[in-house]
């Protein structure tokens, strides 16, 4: 039982990122706009949040302030970077996935240069210590204060708010009425009178908000709140996308698909730990590859019924009726 | 008068004409963004450090020049990843699964090496079809996921770049023949299984480079002279349409991502099996669980090459040129991280440079027939009358 506490406990903190930046990704997709630089603005929100965090560690401030406002730092720097991509891919009409691509080779350059400049290393390590060892009060509830309430992150918390958040604009404000529809026929919305171009940017800048957090977070839950260059989020801007496409699209569905995918990478590397997978004697290599074809397996299954959202990819030209 | 105008006009619009057509909006769209690619380097360089600014950006322009073979030598990977990208481009697919083809291109090049005795004259020949399979087998997938399961490509390819990766490095540290873990690298080649040098002093580049300017030949003619080509690019503009005409679009799908699947292997298979500087040596390969760049480069190449094979090769040389260029630029103190920086923001402007560009051409359009206007004010009024 022990064993299960620890995975689950280990899974959450994985799952909040890739929840946050698919989120991201709907909210982008749905009004037309296909993200696939996630990954970069990932790594944007992460190596901001970190450096942030870096110049403010020595200060009186609290671990969980610091991680409150190092979110928003991140918010804005994932904001800030994915107007790159609505000036490109909204206002002139680029091919979204080529700009994308090249947010995604901008931004590990950009890190390593800078770091090499004024760190000389690969990228930032920080030293403050965001782990919570238990939550006081609810930890004492039994099971579930074990599951959720006991060596973890607040980051878990605040991704399940943001969960909830996004899921009422998304479904019960005229806002997230009007980006749907921008996504599905954007030439219907813009005769009644939306603005199909400011839907389109919001849509993007929030998978720039949630998609900063997303790396924040990732950075603190998944590396210790250190960022790197080389290695940038490892990928887990794409794993967010599919998780996004295995998700339907839908913030509930999305939920369920990150914290699949997350528990198959905790079980991946904590072989060790799992008496009846150690005994099997696999090699370790073999269950990281794992989360990727279990995920290649589910889309298989899937996406013959998967609905994209219609207009994705289609850059909005108002004199094309 | 008359006649002056009419003669000077029909000049101006078989310039029109050339200027109009899309090769040539192409290549100065790259142009462009090269340009202010560049000029955003040289201003990152100015901010980093002035005083040697002017000097590093006239190495990272002109240091290509001084190792020559070391430029063609690393343009053959990314030539051909980039044909990967671009071939399959053509077809409206997005295989940003170069990598992972790549990399088994190369595992299956090293085991052909390393495992199979043959003679010498066509060990490496065998070696490079055995990397052309890796790459077809990792591209061969992806496609039967796109045309059979509706499994988006750019998804499938990712996915197949980590799988790839890990499994390359897994069965590579678990062969003891191929894998030296003490050094954690590979051993050396046999020499029978490394490409013959072209003989330049001091860089590694071989015959490799020749093969893929051939192989980018055969793509240009496949994708222009061929029916199978024609339906390829007629499914890259509308694959209704090409499936209402009776196109075979699952066959080419999956025909298209096999042959992508194969340069990008071919590229893996080049770039490890090329002969090293120091006599008894060759490439070895590190397994770090790290995807490979060049794939990625790859799509650079193909993009700055506007996906057409011809200008795929001129836009390999160029990066190339400049990557050496930025790593000889740390001889005053830059990072050779600059030139992906530099990279990056080509193919950012690249995406929108055919409207930039336009947007330019119309403005220079426009002045010129202002001052037309200006210089022969009586044959416009008989038009305006």
């Amino acid at each position: 039982m022990d064993t299960f506490y620890y995975l689950i406990q280990n899974t959450l903190p994985i799952a909040i990122p890739l929840l946050l930046v698919a989120l991201g990704g709907m909210f982008s997709e749905r009004s037309g706009v296909i993200n696939i630089a996630l990954e970069g603005i990932m790594l944007v929100g992460a190596f901001f949040g970190c450096l942030f965090v870096y110049f403010v560690q020595s200060t009186s401030l609290d671990a969980q302030g610091i991680l409150l406002l190092g979110m928003l730092v991140a918010a804005g720097a994932g904001f800030l970077y994915s107007l790159l991509l609505s000036l490109a891919a909204v206002t002139m009409k680029a091919d979204q996935t080529i700009t994308g691509t090249a947010l995604n080779m901008l931004i590990p350059a950009a890190i390593l240069l800078f770091s090499k400049m004024f760190f000389n290393s690969d990228g930032i390590t920080t030293s403050k210590n965001f782990y919570i060892k238990e939550v006081p009060f609810l930890s004492e509830v039994p099971i579930l204060g074990k599951l959720f309430f006991q060596n973890t992150y607040i980051t878990v918390y605040i991704g399940i708010l943001l969960l909830v958040l996004s899921a009422i604009v998304f479904y019960k404000t005229k806002f997230g009425l009007r980006l749907r529809a921008c996504g599905e026929h954007p030439h219907a919305a813009d005769s009644v009178g939306i603005n199909v171009y400011f839907m389109r940017y919001a849509g993007v800048s929030l998978s720039g908000i949630l998609g900063g957090i997303g790396g924040f977070f990732y950075a603190v839950g998944v590396m210790n709140g250190n960022t790197n260059g080389h290695t940038g989020v490892a990928g887990f801007g794409f794993l967010a996308l599919a998780v996004m496409i295995f998700g339907q699209w839908k913030p509930f569905k999305i939920l369920l698909a990150a914290l699949f995918f997350a528990f198959l990478r905790t079980v991946a590397y904590s072989i060790a730990l799992i008496p009846f997978l150690d005994t099997l004697n696999i090699n370790q290599t073999f269950y990281k590859m794992l989360p990727y074809i279990a995920t290649m397996v589910v889309l298989a299954f899937t996406s013959k019924k998967s609905r994209a959202p219609k207009a994705e990819g289609i850059p909005y030209d108002k004199g094309l009726r | 008068m008359q006649d002056k105008t009419v003669s000077s006009s029909k000049a101006f619009d078989n310039l029109k004409k050339v200027g109009k057509s899309k090769g040539f909006s192409a290549f100065t769209a790259a142009l462009l963004a090269i340009l202010l690619g560049l000029i955003f380097g040289y201003l990152i360089m100015r901010i980093a450090s002035p005083a040697n600014s002017f000097l590093g950006f006239q190495m990272l322009l002109i240091g290509g020049f001084k190792r020559i073979g070391d430029v063609f030598y690393f343009a053959t990977p990314i030539l051909m990843t980039g044909l990967a990208v671009g071939f399959a481009f053509k077809m409206g697919l997005f295989n940003i699964g170069a990598s992972g083809q790549y990399t088994m291109g190369m595992f299956f090049a090293l085991y052909v090496g390393f495992m199979w005795k043959l003679p010498d004259s066509i060990h490496w020949i065998a070696c490079i079809l055995a990397g052309m399979v890796g790459g077809m087998l990792w591209g061969l997938i992806p496609g039967i996921f796109k045309a059979f399961l509706n499994v988006n490509e750019v998804i499938t390819s990712i996915m197949f770049n980590y799988i790839g990766m890990y499994l390359v490095d897994m069965l590579i540290q678990g062969n003891a023949a191929m894998y030296i873990s003490s050094k954690t690298r590979t051993a050396y080649l046999p020499a029978s299984a490394q490409l013959p040098t072209l003989g330049i002093p001091h860089s590694s580049v071989n015959i490799s480079i020749i093969l893929s300017i051939t192989l980018a030949l055969i793509l240009f003619i496949v994708l222009n002279k061929t029916t199978f080509g024609y339906e390829l690019k007629a499914t890259g503009f509308n694959k209704f349409a090409s499936a209402y005409a009776g196109m075979n679009d699952k066959r080419n799908i999956i025909l298209t991502m096999v042959i992508a699947g194969a340069m990008a292997g071919l590229g893996g298979a080049f770039a490890i099996l090329a002969p090293s500087t120091i006599a008894g040596s060759s490439m070895t390969y590190e397994p770090v669980s790290v995807i490979a760049a060049n794939g990625f480069n790859g799509i650079a190449v193909a993009l700055l090459g506007n996906s057409n094979p011809i200008g795929i090769i001129f836009s390999a040389v160029f990066i190339s040129h400049i990557q050496r260029g930025g790593t000889l630029a740390s001889l005053y103190g830059y990072k050779p991280e600059i030139i992906d920086v530099v990279i990056a923001v080509i193919i950012y402007f690249s995406a929108f440079a055919m409207l930039m560009n336009s947007t330019v051409a119309n403005l220079i359009k426009k002045r010129y027939s202002k001052k037309q206007s200006v210089k022969i004010p009586p044959a416009d009024q008989k038009e305006g009358a």
